[in-house]
């Protein structure tokens, strides 16, 4: 593979906010690092308040974030807002909510000609025939260009948000929970499209979901986030056949399948407790609160990331101290632990 | 598999919506008995009133001695005469004339200021935010009344100062309604949207939060009329407004006072048109209000 | 006629038989449940499931009286015999008294649906005394008990705290809490998992469950996820366009689907356990209920469809306990027989 057309290190997104009257800090991403390549979908995965949405508006530098970003070789972290557009063009985002992303008050056609507006020096005649063509790309007809919003429907609108992410031909793509407000059909469908698209223009994606089976569809690769963390990174069937991390283990058994048979065996372990309050991280590992195998030493050192033979990285003490799974699969250690205290197994 | 093509969604959108969001709203509000009556009503009010110089009976001021304190009906003299025999009708269409202008010019002065002051406010905050609300809370604690006369008292006492001391003192209600707006604005996914494309702030501020601000606002507008034609005829009634022999439905009022026993028709007039203009003006607010079909706080 | 249930032999807690509701738009009334009928055994979880605008939810909400009561634009007809009496037909005051006694439900969104002004302990507790006569030390009591039940460390502590305190699956404990400290014989769940974190929906389908079996429960659970209905149902009743279309245990369901909008829905799923070809769905999107289409509602979208499916539809009773709309009939099955293929 050849060099990342994305590259970030250090990302680091910290919030000030108030609660119950007091001014607190929320470290919501802490020292990302994230490869994103030419034509490949990076699925980054994760519960609430993970930070996975923080990171991909640090990325856009929509939020306040250090660390450094490099697209196609260049730095442009540093840059100054005025700068920095001329980087915006090549990285652009769908968001989640398809009723919301869309101003009410334009046409389909002014929303998806804005960014050319932006960033284009074209003619109206131009820029309506850019318009009409990304239509046809997301498969609807160019005469929507006159229509409201509010006339389509949620997959409709998605299409609509595609169109103008995708109207200065951007390289990277990041899709925010783009299909997780929509009905399996029509999530389906959208993802059927950002497929086609990105066979036919090398799109990269950063694609953002909770939902695991999506990511494992879509991506190529896939990083895991916990408490503003990537704790486990790698190829899509090595995360999802082999996982290295508790806590990868415990969420991809955590989704229900669709298989009552199966399914009843995998809900016989459940992962207790929420995620940990994001302005007081732990000392440690950050899942060692909550994770099934911790040792003592979990709750002192965070864990360094861990190169895994079978691909990506970890970071797990129970790869470099403990049983040393030295890069195997957690799940047999998980499943040994099951039968030792069958009274949680229930 | 039965698609592989995803072939164009179906566009649910039926074909006779109408294509412009302002066509749609007049619609819906076409659609409400009670906001096309007062919209109608509206209509005929002002067209009365900017045609009054040509339809009036007689001069505004022309007086007669020989014919005061007639009482309506009198032949000639549809809605009586006053004290010094002018013809109330005549005093009502052009005295309604300045009163109408005088809501434009209060309303006109009160969003002027508002608008940017409510804009800066909610969409940047900080602390541009803190003093504008500062002064805009203090603004609002003093009666509204009370500080307009002072205003008015300190410029020279003419209808124009009169309108410029209203503006001044109905502005925050126009800060907070745009503030509020723009506060709500602010945190859409779509102006989010706009900052990943790299628009600049002061092109989202005219893409996106304007043109999402003027349907609540222009309720907001309808309303504020009635207010500051109401606090006009107040002004005018004290006599810090229009001066003689120019006159508004407020002088008018004003004027009558002495006669509230003997003729009480001086003042029934231009108060039943002060009443049913506003009356009129909230209505149709409130018409157009349901017609955007989004809460609107004024 | 009464179905076979999995708990054979059992009278059903919950019989409902032709439950139709219908707005009125424009002088026309519009069925958005069409003769719906099913069975709840004691102590079964029954699964209703469907995409959005199936009329799941509403169903829920007619049976407890939430829609096509007391309104001029909505009716609700048919009955849901529950301990002898017909709820539909019950005067409001007796329904007020069964619901969140008799019946309790409990919703998705679990923030709105708490009052943000109140203590969770004084909610809880001033639900039980609208049902039961007992003091306000024992109400409380009986809140923080409920609290413990489902598994809300410190019940007593947290008892005083607000809801936004809580974590969004801790409110949803807080619910359920609510809804069975009246001790309930029939819980209707309407999505209660939806809007959840999958670890924290672990945990809540794995209380439900537990729950389910200490106070025997019979429960009554609406989701759009199929994965959700494998883990948690013992029979699923499949909706679309506000009519069930199919009803069979959920091994059975999942085994092998006999309506063709079953076995799309099932098949459209991306797996989690491979990456298995392209994806697929179905063609369209569901009607709404202003305009379902004449005869077979799936007819449109379906490829299966032929000229018998312009005619009413029916739903019929086959063996096992199955019951199909299809007018192919009880043994449809897709020819290509792709469904089971990922699971096994």
């Amino acid at each position: 593979m050849n060099s990342p057309l994305l590259k970030a290190r250090k990302i680091e997104v910290t919030f000030r906010t108030r609660r119950a009257g007091r001014a607190v800090t929320v470290a919501a991403v802490r020292g990302i690092d994230l490869d994103l390549f030419r034509g490949q979908t990076l699925g980054l995965v994760g519960e609430s308040g993970s930070g996975k949405s923080t990171l991909a508006r640090a990325l856009l530098k929509l939020v306040p974030m250090a660390g450094e970003i490099e697209i196609d070789g260049e730095q442009v972290a540093h840059l100054g807002s005025r700068h920095f557009r001329r980087y915006r063009r090549k990285i652009q985002m769908v968001f989640q909510d398809p009723y919301s992303s869309l101003d009410p008050s334009m046409t389909v056609g002014d929303s998806i000609a804005e960014p050319l507006v932006v960033h284009a020096r074209m003619t109206p005649g131009q820029r309506a025939a850019r318009v009409a063509e990304v239509l046809r790309q997301v498969n609807l007809p160019p005469e929507v260009a006159d229509r409201y919003p509010d006339e389509f429907s949620g997959g409709q609108r998605q299409r609509i948000a595609i169109a103008r992410a995708i109207a200065l031909d951007p390289e990277i793509l990041i899709c925010d929970e783009a299909v997780s407000a929509l009905d399996i059909s029509t999530q389906n469908q959208i993802i059927h499209l950002l497929e086609t698209l990105q066979e036919r223009s090398g799109l990269a994606y950063l694609f953002i979901s909770h939902d695991l089976a999506v990511v494992r569809h879509i991506s190529d690769r896939v990083a895991v986030m916990y408490l503003g963390e990537v704790i486990e990174e790698g190829p899509v069937d090595r995360i999802y056949d082999q996982p290295a991390h508790p806590y990868t283990q415990v969420l991809l058994n955590a989704v229900p399948v669709a298989s009552p048979a199966a399914q009843r065996i995998r809900s016989a372990t459940v992962l207790e407790g929420d995620v940990p309050d994001p302005t007081n991280p732990p000392p440690g590992c950050v899942f060692s609160g909550r994770c099934p195998l911790a040792m003592p030493r979990c709750f002192r050192d965070p864990p360094a990331p861990f190169d895994l033979p079978t691909g990506g990285r970890v970071r797990c003490h129970l790869h470099d101290d403990g049983p040393r799974l030295a890069g195997a699969s957690v799940s047999a250690l998980m499943a040994a632990r099951q039968q030792d205290r069958p009274e949680t197994a229930r | 598999m039965t698609p592989s093509i995803p072939g164009p969604d179906r566009t649910g959108a039926p074909a006779r919506t109408p294509r412009n969001r302002w066509v749609r709203f007049a619609r819906r509000l076409a659609g409400q008995p009670l906001a096309v009556i007062a919209g109608s009503a509206l209509l005929v009010i002002v067209g009365v009133l900017i045609a009054a110089p040509w339809i009036a009976p007689y001069r505004p001021d022309a007086t007669n001695l020989m014919a005061v304190l007639r009482p309506p009906g009198t032949p000639g003299h549809l809605l009586g005469t006053d004290e010094l025999g002018r013809d109330i009708l005549s005093r009502v269409l052009v005295g309604g004339r300045i009163s109408l202008l005088a809501a434009l010019q209060g309303t006109g002065i009160a969003l002027l200021i508002g608008v940017p002051l409510g804009l800066v406010s909610g969409y940047f905050g900080g602390w541009a935010d803190k003093i504008i609300m500062f002064f805009n809370d203090a603004l609002m604690s003093f009666p509204a009344m009370l500080l307009a006369m002072a205003i008015a008292g300190i410029l020279t006492p003419n209808l124009t100062n009169a309108m410029i001391a209203i503006g001044i003192i109905t502005a925050p209600r126009a800060v907070r309604l745009v503030r509020a707006s723009a506060l709500s604005i602010r945190e859409e996914t779509y102006i989010e949207a706009a900052r990943a494309i790299g628009a600049s702030q002061l092109s989202i501020l005219t893409r996106h939060v304007i043109p999402n601000i003027l349907p609540p606002l222009l309720v907001f507008a309808m309303i504020l009329a009635g207010t500051v034609m109401l606090m006009e005829a107040g002004l005018s009634f004290l006599g810090f407004g229009v001066q003689a022999p120019q006159s508004s439905w407020g002088a008018m009022l004003g004027s009558s006072l002495g006669y509230a026993a003997r003729a009480p028709w001086l003042a029934t007039f231009p108060g039943l048109c002060i009443a049913l203009t506003v009356l009129m003006l909230n209505l149709f607010g409130d018409g157009l209000r349901d017609a955007i079909g989004k809460k609107v706080r004024t | 006629m009464t179905l076979p249930s999995l708990k054979s032999g059992a009278a059903p807690i919950l019989s409902v038989r032709n439950l139709t509701l219908e707005f009125r738009m424009a002088g026309r009334w519009l069925p958005a449940v069409d003769s719906v009928d099913f069975d709840l055994a004691p102590g079964e979880t029954l699964g209703v499931v469907g995409e959005s605008g199936s009329g799941k939810s509403l169903t829920a909400l007619a049976l407890m009286g939430f829609v096509g009561r007391m309104r001029r634009n909505q009716r609700v007809s048919g009955q849901a015999l529950y301990a002898g009496r017909d709820l539909l037909g019950l005067p409001d005051r007796q329904m007020q008294a069964l619901r969140g006694n008799d019946i309790a439900m409990i919703f998705q969104e679990p923030m709105t649906s708490l009052d943000p002004s109140f203590k969770v302990g004084a909610q809880i507790a001033a639900g039980v005394r609208l049902h039961q006569k007992v003091s306000r030390a024992e109400a409380r009591r009986i809140a923080i008990d409920a609290m413990e039940r489902v598994h809300i460390p410190n019940a007593a502590i947290r008892a005083d705290s607000y809801p936004h305190e809580f974590s969004g699956g801790m409110r949803q404990r807080v619910l359920i809490a609510m809804a069975i400290a009246n001790r309930p014989s029939v819980l209707i769940a309407d999505e209660p998992t939806t809007a959840l974190d999958v670890s924290v929906q672990a945990q809540v389908l794995r209380l439900l469950k537990d729950m389910q079996k200490d106070l025997g429960l019979s429960m009554i659970f609406i989701t759009h996820n199929m994965g959700v209905v494998a883990d948690i149902c013992d029979r699923v009743a499949v909706m679309y366009a506000g009519q069930i279309v199919e009803k069979a245990s959920v091994d059975d369901l999942f085994d092998s689907p006999r309506h063709p909008y079953t076995e799309r829905l099932l098949s459209s799923m991306p797996s989690i356990e491979k990456r298995s070809g392209p994806l697929t769905w179905i063609p369209g999107t569901p009607p709404q209920f202003t305009d379902f289409p004449a005869g077979c509602r799936f007819r449109p979208r379906c490829a299966h469809a032929t000229d018998a499916c312009l005619g009413e539809t029916r739903l019929t009773h086959g063996t096992g306990g199955r019951s199909n709309r299809c007018t192919l009939g009880q043994d449809w099955q897709n020819p290509k027989g792709e469904t089971e293929a990922s699971w096994t």
